[in-house]
Protein backbone atom coordinates (compact mmCIF):
# COMPACT_ATOMS: atom_id res chain seq x y z
CA UNK A 1 0.00 0.00 0.00
CA UNK A 2 0.81 3.38 -0.08
CA UNK A 3 0.66 5.37 2.81
CA UNK A 4 1.15 9.29 3.28
CA UNK A 5 1.60 10.46 7.01
CA UNK A 6 1.02 13.69 8.04
CA UNK A 7 1.77 15.93 11.40
CA UNK A 8 2.19 13.94 14.91
CA UNK A 9 5.65 13.13 16.32
CA UNK A 10 5.42 9.86 18.17
CA UNK A 11 2.59 8.38 17.11
CA UNK A 12 3.40 9.42 13.68
CA UNK A 13 7.09 7.67 14.31
CA UNK A 14 5.86 4.57 15.38
CA UNK A 15 3.19 3.99 12.53
CA UNK A 16 6.24 4.80 9.93
CA UNK A 17 7.81 2.23 11.65
CA UNK A 18 5.21 -0.57 11.65
CA UNK A 19 4.17 0.57 8.00
CA UNK A 20 7.80 0.86 6.80
CA UNK A 21 8.68 -2.90 7.87
CA UNK A 22 5.84 -4.24 5.81
CA UNK A 23 7.05 -3.15 2.42
CA UNK A 24 4.14 -0.10 1.88
CA UNK A 25 5.58 3.05 0.16
CA UNK A 26 5.44 5.48 2.70
CA UNK A 27 5.52 9.33 2.72
CA UNK A 28 6.12 11.47 5.77
CA UNK A 29 4.62 15.25 5.79
CA UNK A 30 5.34 17.57 8.57
CA UNK A 31 6.23 21.17 9.25
CA UNK A 32 8.82 20.94 12.05
CA UNK A 33 11.96 21.13 10.13
CA UNK A 34 13.95 18.90 12.92
CA UNK A 35 11.63 15.86 13.39
CA UNK A 36 11.81 15.86 9.44
CA UNK A 37 15.24 15.30 9.26
CA UNK A 38 15.20 13.01 12.11
CA UNK A 39 12.56 10.74 10.40
CA UNK A 40 14.57 10.64 7.17
CA UNK A 41 17.58 9.67 9.37
CA UNK A 42 15.94 6.66 10.84
CA UNK A 43 13.85 5.44 8.26
CA UNK A 44 14.32 5.43 4.46
CA UNK A 45 11.16 6.85 3.55
CA UNK A 46 10.49 9.99 1.60
CA UNK A 47 9.80 12.71 3.91
CA UNK A 48 8.77 16.21 2.70
CA UNK A 49 8.71 19.65 5.32
CA UNK A 50 6.21 21.72 4.52
CA UNK A 51 1.86 22.68 5.59
CA UNK A 52 -0.15 19.93 3.72
CA UNK A 53 -3.38 21.89 3.82
CA UNK A 54 -1.53 23.94 0.71
CA UNK A 55 -1.62 21.62 -2.73
CA UNK A 56 2.04 22.77 -3.38
CA UNK A 57 3.25 20.08 -0.54
CA UNK A 58 2.06 17.47 -2.89
CA UNK A 59 3.45 18.59 -5.97
CA UNK A 60 6.55 16.39 -5.35
CA UNK A 61 4.59 13.02 -5.28
CA UNK A 62 1.94 12.13 -7.41
CA UNK A 63 -1.35 11.56 -4.70
CA UNK A 64 -3.80 9.63 -6.81
CA UNK A 65 -1.42 6.89 -6.46
CA UNK A 66 -1.72 6.92 -2.71
CA UNK A 67 -4.11 4.45 -0.76
CA UNK A 68 -4.52 6.08 2.59
CA UNK A 69 -3.53 9.56 4.31
CA UNK A 70 -3.62 9.79 7.66
CA UNK A 71 -3.35 12.86 9.49
CA UNK A 72 -2.11 13.45 13.17
CA UNK A 73 -2.20 16.97 13.71
CA UNK A 74 -3.41 18.46 17.20
CA UNK A 75 -5.71 20.64 15.37
CA UNK A 76 -9.25 19.15 14.19
CA UNK A 77 -8.98 22.31 11.66
CA UNK A 78 -5.95 21.47 10.34
CA UNK A 79 -6.93 17.40 10.14
CA UNK A 80 -10.13 18.06 8.12
CA UNK A 81 -8.29 20.70 5.77
CA UNK A 82 -5.78 18.50 4.77
CA UNK A 83 -8.25 15.64 4.35
CA UNK A 84 -10.29 16.86 2.43
CA UNK A 85 -7.86 18.36 0.04
CA UNK A 86 -5.77 14.77 -0.27
CA UNK A 87 -8.95 13.70 -1.25
CA UNK A 88 -9.38 16.48 -3.62
CA UNK A 89 -6.04 15.04 -5.18
CA UNK A 90 -7.19 11.82 -5.50
CA UNK A 91 -5.91 10.13 -2.40
CA UNK A 92 -8.48 7.15 -2.08
CA UNK A 93 -8.82 6.68 1.83
CA UNK A 94 -8.52 9.13 4.52
CA UNK A 95 -8.15 8.73 8.32
CA UNK A 96 -7.99 11.26 10.61
CA UNK A 97 -7.67 11.84 14.87
CA UNK A 98 -10.17 13.54 16.21
CA UNK A 99 -8.70 15.69 19.28
CA UNK A 100 -11.62 17.30 19.93
CA UNK A 101 -14.46 14.51 20.99
CA UNK A 102 -17.69 16.75 19.77
CA UNK A 103 -16.02 17.26 16.68
CA UNK A 104 -16.90 13.70 15.37
CA UNK A 105 -19.86 15.00 13.88
CA UNK A 106 -18.32 16.88 12.13
CA UNK A 107 -15.59 14.55 10.84
CA UNK A 108 -18.24 12.45 9.41
CA UNK A 109 -20.73 15.41 7.67
CA UNK A 110 -17.36 16.09 5.80
CA UNK A 111 -16.29 12.75 4.62
CA UNK A 112 -13.52 12.03 6.14
CA UNK A 113 -13.57 8.20 6.17
CA UNK A 114 -12.05 6.87 9.21
CA UNK A 115 -12.26 9.57 11.73
CA UNK A 116 -10.68 8.27 15.25
CA UNK A 117 -11.10 9.73 18.42
CA UNK A 118 -8.45 9.29 20.63
CA UNK A 119 -10.08 10.47 23.55
CA UNK A 120 -13.25 8.33 23.20
CA UNK A 121 -11.22 4.83 22.92
CA UNK A 122 -8.99 6.10 26.03
CA UNK A 123 -12.30 7.15 27.96
CA UNK A 124 -13.76 3.83 27.12
CA UNK A 125 -11.05 1.64 28.14
CA UNK A 126 -10.69 3.29 31.34
CA UNK A 127 -14.49 3.34 31.90
CA UNK A 128 -14.59 -0.58 31.68
CA UNK A 129 -11.62 -1.83 33.74
CA UNK A 130 -12.49 0.64 36.57
CA UNK A 131 -15.17 -1.66 38.20
CA UNK A 132 -12.46 -4.69 37.34
CA UNK A 133 -8.81 -4.58 36.43
CA UNK A 134 -8.65 -8.71 35.96
CA UNK A 135 -10.30 -7.66 32.40
CA UNK A 136 -7.22 -7.91 30.35
CA UNK A 137 -8.51 -6.31 27.08
CA UNK A 138 -11.53 -4.42 25.73
CA UNK A 139 -12.05 -3.24 22.09
CA UNK A 140 -15.07 -1.83 21.41
CA UNK A 141 -16.51 -2.47 18.33
CA UNK A 142 -18.34 0.26 15.69
CA UNK A 143 -18.22 3.13 18.52
CA UNK A 144 -19.21 1.32 21.64
CA UNK A 145 -22.08 -0.37 19.99
CA UNK A 146 -20.36 -3.92 21.16
CA UNK A 147 -17.26 -4.55 22.92
CA UNK A 148 -14.79 -7.54 23.24
CA UNK A 149 -13.45 -8.04 26.62
CA UNK A 150 -10.75 -11.20 27.37
CA UNK A 151 -11.78 -12.23 31.05
CA UNK A 152 -8.96 -15.30 33.46
CA UNK A 153 -11.22 -17.61 35.09
CA UNK A 154 -9.73 -18.33 38.77
CA UNK A 155 -10.60 -21.08 40.88
CA UNK A 156 -13.17 -18.73 42.13
CA UNK A 157 -15.09 -18.26 39.38
CA UNK A 158 -18.60 -20.20 39.60
CA UNK A 159 -18.52 -21.19 36.06
CA UNK A 160 -14.84 -23.49 36.42
CA UNK A 161 -15.50 -26.80 35.39
CA UNK A 162 -18.74 -26.61 34.04
CA UNK A 163 -19.42 -26.74 30.03
CA UNK A 164 -19.88 -23.46 28.51
CA UNK A 165 -24.12 -24.47 28.11
CA UNK A 166 -23.89 -25.15 32.05
CA UNK A 167 -22.35 -21.89 32.15
CA UNK A 168 -25.76 -20.23 31.41
CA UNK A 169 -23.87 -16.69 30.75
CA UNK A 170 -26.26 -14.07 30.03
CA UNK A 171 -28.19 -13.56 27.08
CA UNK A 172 -26.31 -11.17 24.22
CA UNK A 173 -22.79 -12.41 24.77
CA UNK A 174 -20.98 -15.07 23.04
CA UNK A 175 -17.60 -16.85 24.02
CA UNK A 176 -15.86 -16.75 20.73
CA UNK A 177 -12.84 -18.06 22.01
CA UNK A 178 -10.95 -19.66 24.48
CA UNK A 179 -7.05 -18.62 25.19
CA UNK A 180 -5.91 -22.48 26.77
CA UNK A 181 -2.06 -22.82 27.41
CA UNK A 182 -1.29 -19.93 24.80
CA UNK A 183 -3.68 -22.01 22.29
CA UNK A 184 -6.32 -20.72 20.96
CA UNK A 185 -9.55 -23.08 21.23
CA UNK A 186 -13.02 -22.47 19.18
CA UNK A 187 -15.38 -23.43 21.99
CA UNK A 188 -19.21 -25.15 21.50
CA UNK A 189 -21.65 -25.61 24.21
CA UNK A 190 -20.13 -28.84 25.56
CA UNK A 191 -16.63 -27.44 26.03
CA UNK A 192 -15.65 -27.34 29.28
CA UNK A 193 -14.44 -24.03 31.31
CA UNK A 194 -11.19 -24.42 33.08
CA UNK A 195 -9.15 -22.32 35.55
CA UNK A 196 -6.81 -19.93 34.06
CA UNK A 197 -8.59 -20.07 30.25
CA UNK A 198 -8.42 -16.87 29.47
CA UNK A 199 -12.41 -16.29 27.88
CA UNK A 200 -12.87 -14.13 24.34
CA UNK A 201 -16.31 -12.78 25.24
CA UNK A 202 -18.76 -10.57 22.74
CA UNK A 203 -20.68 -8.49 24.56
CA UNK A 204 -23.63 -5.94 24.40
CA UNK A 205 -22.08 -2.88 26.79
CA UNK A 206 -24.63 -2.61 28.62
CA UNK A 207 -24.55 -5.42 30.01
CA UNK A 208 -20.67 -6.31 30.35
CA UNK A 209 -20.68 -6.00 34.40
CA UNK A 210 -23.55 -8.64 34.61
CA UNK A 211 -20.82 -10.94 32.36
CA UNK A 212 -18.16 -9.80 34.04
CA UNK A 213 -19.85 -11.32 37.31
CA UNK A 214 -21.45 -14.17 35.91
CA UNK A 215 -17.77 -15.12 34.46
CA UNK A 216 -15.58 -13.75 37.95
CA UNK A 217 -18.30 -14.24 40.65
CA UNK A 218 -19.39 -11.48 42.97
CA UNK A 219 -16.26 -9.38 43.84
CA UNK B 1 -35.45 47.50 3.05
CA UNK B 2 -33.35 44.45 4.03
CA UNK B 3 -34.97 41.99 5.73
CA UNK B 4 -33.00 41.69 9.82
CA UNK B 5 -30.57 39.04 9.82
CA UNK B 6 -28.86 36.47 12.19
CA UNK B 7 -24.95 37.11 12.21
CA UNK B 8 -22.34 35.37 13.56
CA UNK B 9 -18.42 36.55 12.70
CA UNK B 10 -16.20 33.80 14.06
CA UNK B 11 -12.51 36.29 14.87
CA UNK B 12 -12.36 39.11 16.43
CA UNK B 13 -9.19 40.72 14.28
CA UNK B 14 -9.55 44.23 13.07
CA UNK B 15 -11.38 42.91 10.28
CA UNK B 16 -13.69 41.14 12.34
CA UNK B 17 -14.66 43.27 14.59
CA UNK B 18 -15.29 46.27 12.13
CA UNK B 19 -17.83 44.00 10.22
CA UNK B 20 -19.15 43.43 13.83
CA UNK B 21 -20.18 46.81 14.74
CA UNK B 22 -20.95 47.79 10.89
CA UNK B 23 -23.26 44.72 10.84
CA UNK B 24 -25.12 45.79 14.25
CA UNK B 25 -25.48 49.51 13.52
CA UNK B 26 -27.30 48.05 10.31
CA UNK B 27 -29.82 46.43 13.17
CA UNK B 28 -28.71 43.14 12.66
CA UNK B 29 -28.72 40.40 15.26
CA UNK B 30 -24.84 39.83 15.49
CA UNK B 31 -22.74 38.09 17.60
CA UNK B 32 -19.30 37.47 17.54
CA UNK B 33 -16.70 34.66 18.66
CA UNK B 34 -12.89 34.63 19.85
CA UNK B 35 -11.15 32.65 22.34
CA UNK B 36 -8.92 35.77 23.33
CA UNK B 37 -11.05 37.62 25.83
CA UNK B 38 -8.97 40.47 25.37
CA UNK B 39 -9.77 40.89 21.51
CA UNK B 40 -13.52 40.45 22.46
CA UNK B 41 -13.38 43.26 25.32
CA UNK B 42 -11.77 45.95 22.67
CA UNK B 43 -15.33 45.64 20.37
CA UNK B 44 -17.45 46.25 23.39
CA UNK B 45 -17.17 50.24 22.99
CA UNK B 46 -18.77 50.51 19.81
CA UNK B 47 -21.01 47.36 19.23
CA UNK B 48 -24.94 46.77 20.53
CA UNK B 49 -24.31 42.82 19.62
CA UNK B 50 -23.34 39.66 21.67
CA UNK B 51 -19.72 38.37 22.13
CA UNK B 52 -19.20 34.41 22.81
CA UNK B 53 -15.50 33.61 24.20
CA UNK B 54 -14.66 30.08 23.41
CA UNK B 55 -12.79 28.06 20.93
CA UNK B 56 -14.83 28.15 17.27
CA UNK B 57 -12.98 25.09 16.56
CA UNK B 58 -15.36 23.38 18.37
CA UNK B 59 -18.74 22.41 17.74
CA UNK B 60 -20.28 23.26 21.30
CA UNK B 61 -18.80 26.40 21.43
CA UNK B 62 -20.34 26.96 17.89
CA UNK B 63 -24.10 25.28 19.55
CA UNK B 64 -23.65 26.98 22.61
CA UNK B 65 -22.74 30.93 20.75
CA UNK B 66 -26.44 30.16 18.68
CA UNK B 67 -25.40 29.01 15.29
CA UNK B 68 -28.31 27.05 14.59
CA UNK B 69 -30.39 30.21 14.50
CA UNK B 70 -27.91 32.05 12.12
CA UNK B 71 -28.64 32.51 8.78
CA UNK B 72 -25.13 34.24 8.24
CA UNK B 73 -21.61 33.06 9.22
CA UNK B 74 -18.69 35.20 8.45
CA UNK B 75 -15.37 32.99 9.28
CA UNK B 76 -12.67 35.64 9.21
CA UNK B 77 -10.13 34.59 12.07
CA UNK B 78 -6.14 35.50 11.09
CA UNK B 79 -5.71 31.21 10.29
CA UNK B 80 -7.20 29.86 6.79
CA UNK B 81 -7.26 26.41 8.24
CA UNK B 82 -9.79 27.60 10.82
CA UNK B 83 -11.79 29.67 8.34
CA UNK B 84 -12.03 26.60 6.08
CA UNK B 85 -13.19 23.81 8.97
CA UNK B 86 -15.49 26.46 10.48
CA UNK B 87 -17.34 27.17 7.44
CA UNK B 88 -17.56 23.59 5.81
CA UNK B 89 -19.14 22.76 9.36
CA UNK B 90 -21.61 26.02 9.94
CA UNK B 91 -22.70 24.29 6.16
CA UNK B 92 -22.60 20.50 6.66
CA UNK B 93 -23.75 20.38 10.32
CA UNK B 94 -25.43 23.65 10.97
CA UNK B 95 -27.35 24.11 6.96
CA UNK B 96 -26.46 27.82 7.79
CA UNK B 97 -27.72 29.34 4.75
CA UNK B 98 -24.57 31.85 3.72
CA UNK B 99 -21.28 31.47 5.01
CA UNK B 100 -18.36 33.61 3.49
CA UNK B 101 -14.58 32.64 4.60
CA UNK B 102 -11.80 34.59 4.66
CA UNK B 103 -8.63 33.13 2.98
CA UNK B 104 -4.95 34.35 2.77
CA UNK B 105 -3.96 31.71 0.31
CA UNK B 106 -6.19 30.56 -2.64
CA UNK B 107 -4.70 27.51 -3.37
CA UNK B 108 -6.66 26.04 -0.37
CA UNK B 109 -9.44 26.86 -1.93
CA UNK B 110 -9.46 23.34 -2.58
CA UNK B 111 -10.92 21.97 0.46
CA UNK B 112 -13.91 23.97 0.12
CA UNK B 113 -14.66 21.89 -3.39
CA UNK B 114 -18.29 21.04 -3.22
CA UNK B 115 -19.78 23.01 -0.76
CA UNK B 116 -21.57 26.41 -1.88
CA UNK B 117 -19.41 28.68 0.43
CA UNK B 118 -18.25 32.13 -0.44
CA UNK B 119 -14.73 33.17 -0.13
CA UNK B 120 -12.86 36.57 -0.20
CA UNK B 121 -9.12 36.50 -0.42
CA UNK B 122 -8.18 40.26 1.09
CA UNK B 123 -4.67 39.86 -0.83
CA UNK B 124 -6.60 39.56 -4.28
CA UNK B 125 -8.55 42.69 -3.02
CA UNK B 126 -5.43 44.52 -2.45
CA UNK B 127 -3.50 43.75 -5.57
CA UNK B 128 -6.76 44.62 -7.35
CA UNK B 129 -6.39 48.39 -5.50
CA UNK B 130 -2.83 48.60 -6.01
CA UNK B 131 -3.09 47.80 -9.59
CA UNK B 132 -5.82 50.68 -9.97
CA UNK B 133 -3.36 53.08 -8.09
CA UNK B 134 -0.37 52.34 -9.79
CA UNK B 135 -2.40 53.02 -13.19
CA UNK B 136 -3.73 56.28 -11.93
CA UNK B 137 0.14 57.41 -10.90
CA UNK B 138 1.13 56.71 -14.38
CA UNK B 139 3.17 53.97 -13.40
CA UNK B 140 2.91 50.84 -16.07
CA UNK B 141 1.86 47.18 -14.47
CA UNK B 142 0.46 44.19 -15.93
CA UNK B 143 -3.37 43.40 -15.87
Amino acid sequence: MNIIIVGGVKKARYLIKTFAKNKNKVVFINKDIKYCRLIEQEFEIKVICGDASKPNVFSSIEPEFYDILIALCPSDADNICICRLAKELGVKRTISVVNNECNKLAFKKLGIDTPISVTGLISTIIEKNAYTSRIEELVSIDEGKAIIMEIELDNESPIVNKTLVEAKLPEDCSVSCIIRNGNAVIPRGGTVLLEKDKLVIISLPEISQKVVKAVRGAE
Amino acid sequence: MKDKKNIMIIGSGRLGSMLAKKLSQGDNDVTIVDYDENALSDIEMEFSGFTHLGDATSLDTLVAAGIEKCDVVLCVTNNDNVNIFTALVAKSVFNVNRVVAKLYEESRTAALNGYDIITVFPSMLSIEAFHSCLGQIGVENED
